[in-house]
């Protein structure tokens, strides 16, 4: 379980990832609902979801995909721009900003994520989280 | 037409195929790529499919390896060899039955980013601004 998350990623995240007018303000409710009726969707995917054989992200990822959205929620995040699920069997959370900047975190495993800060203008952190057993900490940043 | 088998050389297109809800879309239409459409399966070891165009009739064969029914969704993206090249990638011949000109990129396999799947997502989004700028198709269905 991740009962928390790890700091880095609310220092990390960039501007346009940060709920200006708070994540509980009303469009930002909207809009996290929206993320969430879409982990809803992802968790009833059946496999060869893409006509290419590929299986669908198992249960348990999807639900510590779903528990994560609530803590990026209650941490200050606004709503990914993109929550979709990988080919690889896992679930993508993706915001963008300007000059084509991305801040992802891919859930590819239960309670495992990947997190990555890229933008054209330097170069890209990115660093593993784990549950809490596992204390969420920062490793194998890059240019940071 | 080249043969499947043949190196790839630098002045060909591959094409990638393209899932429809990796497409984001805003008030304007078309907004980008996902960059999870570059991410590997857990079963490409040997790196992310592409097809080499010049070695089919038409773009439109290499939905020939997707099941009928879901062919509609699915946008077909053109890359340079050479931007590929130009990012660090390589394009290898992985000829495969359905479809003629199957190849790989050997960089994006799922056990080269199986330790590091954040380091790539960066390379897989510059994938995905070049498949943005040159998509040959869009899908002409979405569910």
């Amino acid at each position: 379980m991740w009962t928390a998350i790890d700091p880095a990623i609310f220092v990390q995240a960039p501007e346009a990832a940060l709920a200006n007018d708070g994540a509980s303000g009303s469009s930002q409710s909207e809009a996290w609902m929206k993320c969430i009726d879409r982990l809803l969707a992802i968790r009833s995917l059946e496999d060869d979801w893409d006509g290419q054989g590929t299986p669908a992200p198992g249960q348990r990822l999807v639900e510590s995909a779903i528990i994560l959205a609530a803590l990026l929620r209650q941490g200050g995040l606004r709503a990914p721009d993109l929550t979709v699920q990988t080919p690889a069997e896992g679930v993508v959370f993706d915001w963008w900003g300007s000059n084509r900047s991305l801040f992802e975190i891919e859930v590819s495993d239960p309670y495992i994520a990947h997190v990555c800060r890229s933008a054209d203008d330097g170069d890209p952190t990115h660093w593993m989280i784990r549950g809490i057993d596992d204390r969420l900490v920062p490793r194998q940043a890059v240019g940071a | 037409m080249k043969k499947q088998d043949e190196p790839v050389e630098d002045d060909e297109c591959v094409l990638r195929l393209i899932w429809w809800s990796f497409l984001v879309y805003d008030d304007k239409g078309l907004a980008r790529i996902a960059p999870a459409a570059f991410k590997p399966k857990k079963n490409e070891i040997e790196g992310i499919s592409v097809f080499r165009e010049a070695c089919l009739d038409s773009p439109d064969q290499v939905l020939e390896v997707i099941s009928p029914e879901k062919r509609s969704l699915y946008a077909i993206a053109r890359l340079k060899v050479a931007d590929l090249l130009a990012l660090g990638l390589s394009v290898k011949p992985d000829p495969i039955q359905r479809v003629s000109g199957h190849a790989v990129i050997p960089e994006l396999s799922i056990s080269i980013q199986m330790d590091e799947t954040g380091k790539w997502t960066d390379m897989q989004k510059r994938l995905a601004v070049l498949a943005f700028n040159s998509l040959e198709r869009l899908p002409t269905d979405f569910s």
